[in-house]
């Protein structure tokens, strides 16, 4: 049971977050991903969101909509899932906190909604093993997030010509952070 | 920029061509980037993304014009989201042959600013004639780098030209995965941004 929880924990963080899954990156990273603070506040803010709309979306596919057989009322009853989610978390966390500053950008995201996605379509195995992917993939998207900062913020301005600043230059990294968990994914 | 002296053929030329919404701005990037796998997966997320921002944009400006007000970008986005759970509806027998996750792509749609950011930031403020053709410009300037993208990534990284097998063996299939999708639309972005007149440089 644990190593089957754990295999589930490593194949989310390696195999099933939307960047190494299908080269998935939100519009909003791009600009959120240029110091690691902004990262860091961006990143824990969509993965804690991550962790609660994943997990709420895969009781909702499997629990509520599958038996019911109205899995064709499943995209819109999971956007407004995800702003349910949104909203409690704006209560929880205020607007002026790290976490709540970020949050305008989870209204609509991609990852996120992604997240939930790929969690109801690839993860069928019990409750326990979807949360411990949902787990998964929030931190490999934290994670992500962090490390493309990073490297964003010592090489973009001085190593990029103007022509490839900004969008080139974050998917040239985000391909280059692709490649290394790629190389990981296939040991899963 | 819009200005109001401008034509609906300028509208429709300035965004497919010169301010095309996923290269100058990065606008439904996900979808050059994921989406473009093989020709026939980019032409139909293409298409359906161009459908819902002529949508959007339509209601957008008939509500702006004759009602005198603003949609919510909730309410577009549910409707959005209603609109792709049925197109999937009825293409399932067709998603079922294009390559893994296209569905899970379509879906995106709906939480995508692609398809609402004509009709929240000027559909609305325009008459109906202008915005149909706006919105029209900047759905089938991402279809076209789309399919350019598509086209470019099945020919190198599977071998494949037209949907027929065009070398033995792919010249680098690693262009075939995420990879050379974000590699592509890199490189698409810095050649429009060097070539455009009117692109950021």
């Amino acid at each position: 049971m644990t190593v089957h929880l754990a295999i589930a924990f490593l194949s989310g963080l390696f195999l099933y977050q939307p960047l190494i899954n299908f080269g998935l990156i939100p519009s909003s990273a791009e600009g959120m991903s240029r110091q690691p603070y902004q990262a860091l506040g961006y990143s824990l803010a969509g993965g804690i969101l991550i962790i609660v709309f994943g997990f709420s979306s895969w009781i909702l596919h499997y629990l509520v909509l599958g038996p019911l057989k109205a899995l064709s009322l499943e995209l819109p009853l999971l956007m407004l899932l995800m702003w349910g989610w949104h909203y409690l978390m704006k209560r929880t966390f205020g607007i002026s906190s790290l976490v709540g500053r970020h949050l305008p950008f989870y209204f609509l995201n991609i990852a996120v909604l992604g997240s939930g996605l790929l969690l109801i379509h690839y993860t069928p195995n019990g409750i326990l093993a979807a949360l411990s992917r949902a787990i998964g993939i929030a931190l490999g998207f934290m994670i992500s997030n962090l490390l493309i900062s990073f490297f964003r913020e010592k090489s973009e301005r001085g190593s990029f010509s103007r022509a490839l600043q900004g969008w080139p230059a974050y998917l040239l990294v985000c391909s280059i952070f692709w490649l290394s968990y790629h190389g990981i994914s296939l040991l899963f | 920029m819009r200005l109001p002296s401008e034509t609906k053929q300028q509208l429709f030329i300035k965004n497919l061509f010169s301010e095309n919404g996923l290269l100058f701005s990065g606008t439904g990037i996900f979808l050059a980037v994921a989406g473009t796998r093989t020709t026939e997966q980019a032409f139909f997320l293409g298409s359906i993304c161009l459908a819902l921002i002529l949508v959007n944009s339509i209601a957008s400006s008939v509500a702006g014009d004759i009602f005198r007000y603003r949609i919510p970008l909730w309410a577009m986005a549910l409707a959005s989201a209603v609109m792709l759970a049925i197109i999937g509806s009825a293409f399932a027998a067709r998603l079922s042959h294009l390559p893994e996750h296209t569905v899970i792509i379509m879906y995106l749609l709906a939480a995508g600013p692609v398809v609402f950011s004509r009709a929240q930031a000027f559909s609305h403020t325009t008459s109906l004639g202008r915005a149909v053709f706006d919105a029209a410009g900047q759905g089938a300037g991402i279809l076209l780098v789309m399919m350019a993208v598509a086209f470019v990534r099945e020919l190198i990284g599977k071998g494949y030209l037209a949907g027929g097998p065009l070398f033995s063996r792919p010249p680098w299939p690693m262009l075939g995965l995420a990879f050379g999708g974000m590699l592509l639309t890199a490189l698409a972005m810095a050649i429009y941004r060097i070539s455009a007149p009117g692109g950021r440089k």
